[in-house]
């Protein structure tokens, strides 16, 4: 299991090389990039302690309860230009439901609690991404 | 007593950091961060009307992550750290 926030552009394909597995019927992966939103690029800012650990406990709980092969997290901060990927999930299952459940369910948890933000950078400045939803 | 208050993000911008503030022995999560708030523009970030935690804030202390709700019942001691989250918005 690979759990890792990094400062560095993030290459998918090793990773999910890596989870081919005889017993993994199905790799489920997600790529998240920046989404060209009227913006320049966009800054992530990361309380690295607290998120790594959570990375670290949502895969745990992904393999225990999805039954899966393999969790693989890991998530980009710093400032990232249009189309650079943010965050890679691949998930080894031995059968596509719980690859597909459990993907979906591990970005879900990134996107409701783990300490990261997003901030918006174009020519009239700078913007955090701010929900008082705590969900966005 | 003093205790430290780290912030992140946009409640960094806000606030500061890392902030520094005495407050009365005995005194709670919710005391220390009235004491950051403060009364002015950006107060209402952190607090209601009610002179509450926001439900969107998130505390940790000690390593655990704190409900705003819970933050009158968690006295703090002399020394402590409070970390303050805004809403995430990683993936």
């Amino acid at each position: 299991m690979v759990i890792a926030i990094t400062r560095e552009p993030i290459d998918p394909y090793p990773i999910i090389e890596s989870a081919k597995k005889k017993e993994t019927g199905g790799i489920v992966t997600f790529i998240g990039t920046v989404r060209d939103d009227g913006i320049e690029a966009l800054s992530l800012e990361v309380c690295e302690e607290v998120a790594l650990a959570d990375l670290k406990t949502i895969g745990a709980k992904a393999v225990s309860e999805y039954h899966l092969n393999s969790v693989d997290i890991v998530h980009r901060v710093g400032r990232m230009n249009l189309t650079e990927v943010i965050v890679v999930i691949v998930v080894g299952a031995s059968h596509r439901e719980e690859g597909f459940a459990a993907c979906a369910w591990i970005l879900e948890e990134i996107k409701t609690y783990v300490p990261i933000w997003k901030k918006d950078i174009n020519q009239d400045g700078e913007s955090w991404h701010f929900s008082e939803e705590s969900k966005n | 007593m003093k205790v430290t208050i780290r912030c992140y993000a946009r409640f960094r911008d806000a606030f500061g950091e890392e902030q520094e503030r005495e407050i009365p022995e005995g005194s709670s999560i919710r005391d220390a961060v009235l004491a950051l708030a403060g009364s002015g523009p950006d107060a209402e970030l952190l607090i209601d009307a009610e002179k509450n935690i926001r439900s969107y804030v998130m505390v940790m202390y000690r390593d655990s992550r704190i409900a705003p709700a819970d933050a009158d019942t968690i006295s703090l001691s002399d020394n402590d750290l409070i970390i303050l989250f805004p809403p995430v918005s990683g993936g």
